[in-house]
């Protein structure tokens, strides 16, 4: 086992630069997750640290070897595709086993791991199979099985789960998390989906256009995101952003919302007439905060349980408002609700910074 | 079906339509068709049946196999030996010089790569005889002529397989060549073990390519070996027709076997060869 460390990570293709300097500290055993929008680099950093891409510019270290310029086998690592890759022409015993019976381990080992791993993932009875006669969730417990026969010290994930449907992915979700917990590995998880993120990772990273926009566990996330960005990207339904102003006097109001004040405690005013934004979770309204809107509602999704309201649909900033017991609400209805100003955020509109 | 075709009339169109592909077929195959029935008359009764026409010029009667008899007695055997010894010799060594070229172009990238994919492709659409004689001065100077070497040597990388090689190897997902890698397996074991069994047909393909080229080959047998010591078939049959110009029947069987061979090579292995190539031209 062994933690991971990036320092100074870049990436060029040709001329284009996609991974800008990226610097990480992943402890031993820890459950890492890359989330990130679309083509900000997340498998690249995988296939680097795999050693599949080659680094332009600084090192990755594993178990504290500097492993940067080294052959893939020889990193320790072990990764689960996203099309999981099984060699279609051979059994699920063949598939588990290939890599160590290419390694020149003695047969009677080799059927020993697949044995072990297979009785660990469920697959015994399907070990004669071959990938075209294995369901989705099956195939995803195979290509999970070729990596931990190999022992490695660090696992990775690229968007193992998103060719499942939705059922399945809560199940091999709730299995990763338990295969981590039993090997104790180091694992790097790259996502889009950001309830796996918030379950299964000790640590998130958000990427975003190669750079690292924040790094820390999901509630530190959740609770003290940095910028926009981040808090636009964690927590579902999205964080409301609500259009604010700073006065002469330093008092935030929402000039959207019939200019009512906030009371924020920050240690800097900001510059009266900066653009602002003023970011509150859809779960963070309730009927009797400090700060009272009146607000009328588009659309309401009743889930049973829970409630959203949706408000300004197609506007430059929509709000979703989570509701308890809110069956009477519908279409047309003005909602009086209000939130609690010290679990909302104030950001700088142009920069994205937070403003603390 | 049938009941369909219960009424009259159209029992009537269906055994017209029959017909006609009866006929088609026919004129087809009628002329291989003579050529074997001919191989199987004695030579005396070659033009039988024929002036003026009976439908008995189409069945041997009765027939005999003097006539392959005859042939392998001046020596054919040697030359069928001879083909069959250079085409194998070219076809194993084919599959593992232009499997290896072709999997080299679909894994790596390397400077100068398209320059050489483009020249190994225009290699092939040149018509050999643009090549024959500079390849003939190399061949000199080696002092191969008269040499077998002379007749395989040259035709072991050819640039349709490597092509057809290349094509197939790059469709095959990367992930698989990554996950091995990552596995720690060798380059070589990841072509052999991962690719090959995943391209039989394109390497049945390749194989039946090499085969039939030199199987074919015609020109450069007759400059590479002026001694005509050591004759592969085409240099054989031709030689044979020159030589008894009058035995109408062996001359068929000479050319019933130098067809024959082939075919018979082939026709197990046809699904392949067509979907190796039918693949190739859509994925271009
Ligand atoms: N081999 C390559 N050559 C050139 N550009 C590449 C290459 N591989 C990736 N890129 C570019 O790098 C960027 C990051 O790609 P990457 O696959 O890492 O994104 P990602 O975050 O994994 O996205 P997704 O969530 O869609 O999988 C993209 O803009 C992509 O176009
Ligand atoms: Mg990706």
């Amino acid at each position: 086992m062994a933690g991971l460390s990036l320092s100074n990570v870049r990436k060029s293709f040709g001329q284009t630069a996609i991974i800008h300097g990226v610097d990480l500290h992943i402890a031993d055993g820890e459950f890492v997750v890359f989330v990130g929008p679309s083509g900000c680099g997340k498998s690249t950093l995988l296939r680097m640290i795999a050693g599949l891409e080659s680094v332009s510019n600084g090192t990755i270290a594993i178990g504290g070897r500097d492993v940067t310029h080294l052959d893939p086998s020889e990193r320790g690592v072990a990764m689960v595709f996203q099309s999981y890759a099984l060699y279609p022409h051979m059994s699920v015993r063949d598939n588990i086993g290939f890599g160590l019976r290419m390694n020149g381990v003695p047969r009677a080992e080799v059927d020993r791991k697949v044995a072990d791993a297979a009785t660990a993932l469920h697959l015994t009875e399907l070990l004669d199979r071959r990938p075209k006669q294995l369901s989705g969730g099956q195939r995803q417990r195979v290509a999970i099985g070729r990596a931990i026969v190999r022992q490695p010290d660090v696992f990775l994930f690229d968007e193992p789960l998103s060719n499942l449907d939705a059922e399945l992915r809560v199940q091999m979700r709730l299995e990763i998390a338990r295969l981590h917990a039993e090997l104790a590995a180091t694992m790097i998880y790259v996502t889009h989906d950001q309830v796996e993120a918030m379950t299964l990772a000790d640590k998130i990273v958000v990427l975003r256009a190669g750079s690292v926009e924040q790094a820390g566990t999901p509630l530190s996330l959740y609770d003290d995101p940095e910028n926009l960005f981040v808090a636009g990207f964690i927590g579902s339904p999205r964080m409301n952003f609500l259009r604010a102003e700073c006065g002469t006097d330093g008092m935030i109001r929402l000039p959207d919302h019939r200019n009512v004040i906030v009371p924020l405690t920050l240690a800097a005013a900001p510059q009266p007439g900066q653009d602002l934004l003023l970011g509150v979770r859809p779960e963070h309204f309730a009927p009797d905060e400090a700060v009272s809107l009146n607000l009328t509602v588009d659309l309401v999704e009743h889930l049973g349980g829970a409630s959203y309201a949706y408000i300004g649909s197609g506007t430059a900033h929509p709000l979703t408002i989570e509701m308890r017991d809110a069956r009477n609400v519908g279409r047309g209805t003005v909602l009086e609700t209000s939130f609690d100003p010290n679990r909302a955020f104030l950001f700088d509109a142009r920069t994205g910074d937070r403003l603390r | 079906m049938s009941t369909h075709a219960a009424t009259p009339k159209k029992a009537l169109s269906l055994g017209l339509k029959h017909l006609v592909y009866l006929v088609i077929a026919f004129i087809f195959v009628l002329p291989l068709w003579w050529a074997i029935v001919s191989s199987l008359r004695p030579n005396s009764a070659i033009f039988a049946d024929i002036f003026p026409f009976t439908p008995k010029a189409l069945l041997p009667t009765p027939p005999t196999f003097e006539a392959y008899a005859g042939v392998f007695e001046r020596g054919f055997g040697q030359i069928i030996a001879n083909t069959m010894l250079v085409a194998l010799v070219t076809m194993v060594a084919g599959l593992v010089v232009n499997g290896a070229a072709g999997f080299a172009f679909a894994m790596f990238d390397f400077k100068g790569k398209k320059i050489v994919l483009s020249a190994i492709i225009i290699s092939f659409m040149l018509p050999f005889e643009a090549i024959a004689l500079p390849l003939y001065t190399v061949t000199q100077q080696l002092g191969w002529l008269d040499n077998i070497a002379a007749l395989i040597v040259p035709s072991v990388a050819n640039g349709l397989a490597v092509f057809l090689f290349y094509q197939f190897f790059s469709q095959v997902p990367k992930d698989y060549a990554e996950a091995a890698r990552l596995d720690g397996v060798s380059w070589l074991n990841i072509l052999m073990r991962i690719y090959v069994p995943l391209s039989l047909p394109t390497c049945i393909s390749a194989a039946l390519l090499l085969f039939i080229f030199q199987w074919e080959a015609f020109l450069w047998p007759l400059l590479a070996m002026p001694s005509q010591q050591f004759k592969v078939i085409q240099v054989g049959m031709a030689a044979f027709q020159q030589q008894y110009q009058t035995i109408w029947n062996q001359l068929f069987a000479v050319s019933v076997i130098t067809a024959l061979i082939p075919i018979a090579l082939l026709m197990p292995l046809q699904r392949y060869y067509v979907q190796g190539l039918a693949g190739a031209g859509i994925k271009g």
